[in-house]
């Protein structure tokens, strides 16, 4: 129980760091919570526009103004400029359009007639501005080579060409939008937190110095290392509870249902692989600067990597080939293959399962190699 | 302390024989004899690389050697030897605690090692603790203590098991006369308890004080033997320029010359 009792106790000496993780894991989960917009699909803005039309010819005008109609809203006002500049004051509308009389007559003629515009100067404004600027400049363009039935033509085929948007990510359509997040996110706490707790215990009880005066007690090493290794699963297991916790109380109806409770499971797998990876790593570092070290690279690499803090499909595809020799890849494309899953068929949990089953197999290479190195290590002290 | 020191009837707590210890091809330890007697101090005396601390990781079983006996209690000392390692106990030269444990924290933990009632070992613990004066440092951590202070606590932490049997390996290395003092005397007190102790020291005065018996170990090899003046006596026999009252300094000098070691 002595052995246990100082496991406690220097898990106490180091809590600080621990709680640090955890903060930053909650607040993050908390923040994207607040902030994240479900984009299903996309859909283009278009500005609230007001148009005063002095001309009252057709051709170029009706064209301009019909355009300007398809990629904004337009809004009707009162013509006094008292409604112009309460409607602007008031956002009703985000840009205002003045095309002069004689516009047609002056445009065809080869002038630049002013068209006077006012705006509130917001993002809705600039995209209604570049509508207008496009025109225009397409326009005179057209102007130079062609008559006006043919720059209309012209104008009318340019303009209605779209631009095909894709996105990249496809998010949650299970409502488990902030769980998933969460559980990504996880993968930084539980590598960070689990990795540095195991390799600062498991340094302090194998220093050389430490190390030789259990060796010459009436403890048997093989039973100190057996206590040892019962306590840091407890505290892996414990660590996850926290988390798990954490996550139904951000999101408890997501939590309970099915998918919810696959991430649970999801990340209890995650968590024994942890748990074999800080074993392995502990028996790789000797000293605390290293142990440090590899905590960062691993934990931050890995969240990097493997889209933990940015959705995979934002990375190029050399780093998302290199992160599936990564556990946490795996992982995380487990939470993402859930959230994505609207019935729990087997055609849907097979791929989830597998991912499972490639954590569950880095786990054990792990086991084997850090069995393979402390042969390998094995000698008089 | 379960045995007391007894001058009639001496059994032989450790015994020694033929040990031999190689480094590849370094004879690290030599055909290496001896026995300590119950309730007796030894010192193992001898320069950096004479083979002292080879020697007494061949007797706790931390290293293995190629030829030879060990016997402790009558017993083969082997590394599962856990019951006759409950009777051991071992103050290496290098202060080994853990850092994030306190003062009162380490000897329960290195004190558990040995003894599982926690009641007898919450005892043995104080006892330790105010063996060695540490009282009133119990709840300190050992960074908040000074050197003297904390070699005091690393043997604490040897002891507070109450060994019959105790090796300390250079305990007074780096510490003030005062707390010198104070490690002495907890030898004395453990030794006046029955302990049986094997003593390690580059400190001439400090062996000459505490050890009934002077082992002088050269290139690991035994070079000489016997108690203080016995060894006064063999230099002043030996020595062609005849020396006036050679303190055990004169002694060791002597006998493993006066070149530097390694």
């Amino acid at each position: 129980m002595t052995i246990f009792k100082a496991f406690l106790q220097i898990l106490n000496r180091n809590k600080i760091i621990l709680i640090l993780y955890s903060v930053i894991l909650i607040f993050f989960a908390i923040f994207n919570t607040q902030n994240s917009d479900i984009a299903t699909n996309f859909e283009s803005v278009k500005p609230d526009l007001h148009i005063i039309n002095h001309d009252t010819e057709q051709g170029i005008t009706g064209s301009l103004v019909k355009y300007l109609g398809e990629q904004n809203n337009i809004v009707e006002l009162a013509e006094d400029a008292e409604s112009v500049d309460d409607a602007l004051f008031y956002r009703k509308v985000n840009y205002v359009v003045e095309i002069p009389g004689n516009f047609r007559a002056d445009f065809l003629a080869g002038k630049n007639p002013e068209i006077t515009t006012r705006s509130t100067g917001d993002y809705n404004a600039n995209l209604a501005e570049m509508s207008l600027t496009r025109y225009l400049e397409l326009a005179k363009a057209y102007r130079l080579v062609d008559d006006e039935t043919g720059m209309l033509a012209d104008l009318e085929k340019t303009l209605a060409t779209d631009v095909e948007v894709e996105l990249a990510r496809q998010n949650p359509v299970n409502g488990l939008e902030r769980a998933v997040f969460y559980y990504n996110f996880l993968n930084y706490p539980m590598l960070a937190g689990g990795i540095f707790m195991i390799c600062l215990m498991l340094l302090s009880f194998r220093e050389q110095k430490v190390a030789r005066r259990i060796m010459v007690s009436s403890t048997s090493p093989a039973r100190v290392n057996r206590i040892l290794m019962l306590a840091n699963g407890l505290f892996m297991l414990w660590l996850w509870l926290i988390y798990v916790m954490v996550s139904f109380v951000i999101d408890f109806h997501a939590m309970l249902s099915v998918p919810g409770l696959w991430l649970v499971l999801n990340s209890g797998v995650f968590t024994i692989c942890v748990t074999a990876l800080a074993f392995l790593l502990a028996n790789l570092v000797n000293n605390r600067g290293a142990m440090n070290g590899i905590v960062n690279v691993v934990a931050l690499g890995s969240s990097f990597l493997c889209g933990a803090f940015v959705p995979l499909e934002w990375l190029p595809d050399a780093v998302r080939n290199f992160a599936h020799v990564l556990p946490s890849y795996w992982y995380i494309d487990a939470n993402e293959k859930i959230g994505q899953a609207e019935e729990f068929s087997w055609s849907n949990l097979a791929p989830i399962l597998a991912n499972i089953a490639v954590v569950l197999g880095f786990s054990i290479l792990f086991v084997i190699l850090t069995n393979l190195l402390k042969y390998a290590r094995r000698r008089e002290i | 302390m379960k045995h007391k020191k007894n001058s009639t009837a001496k059994l032989n707590v450790l015994e020694v024989t033929h040990l031999t210890k190689n480094y590849r091809e370094q004879k690290a330890v030599d055909d290496l004899s001896f026995a300590v007697s119950e309730g007796e101090i030894l010192g193992l005396l001898g320069p950096n690389g004479s083979g002292k601390s080879t020697t007494i990781n061949c007797i706790l079983a931390l290293l293995k050697y190629q030829q030879g006996e060990i016997r402790i209690f009558g017993e083969p000392m082997t590394p599962a030897s856990y019951d006759l390692k409950r009777k051991i106990g071992v103050i290496f030269q290098e202060v080994a605690v853990f850092d994030e444990l306190s003062v009162y924290d380490n000897i329960d933990f290195f004190c558990g090692l040995y003894i599982t009632d926690a009641a007898e070992r919450k005892a043995k613990v104080e006892k330790a603790l105010q063996l060695v004066g540490l009282t009133k440092y119990r709840k300190y951590l050992p960074k908040q203590l000074s050197g003297g202070l904390l070699r005091r606590l690393n043997i604490a932490c040897g002891i507070a098991h109450e060994p019959e049997l105790i090796f300390l390996d250079e305990p007074t290395v780096a510490v003030d006369p005062q707390s010198r003092r104070r490690i002495l005397d907890n030898i004395k007190k453990l030794r006046d308890q029955g302990a049986t102790i094997v003593y390690t020291s580059h400190y001439m005065e400090e062996v000459e004080e505490l050890c009934d018996r002077i082992i002088i170990l050269d290139h690991g090899k035994i070079i000489a033997s016997g108690t203080t003046a016995e060894l006064k006596q063999l230099v002043k026999d030996r020595s062609v320029k005849q020396v006036v009252g050679p303190t055990l300094n004169d002694v060791f000098l002597e006998l493993t010359g006066r070149e530097l070691r390694d």
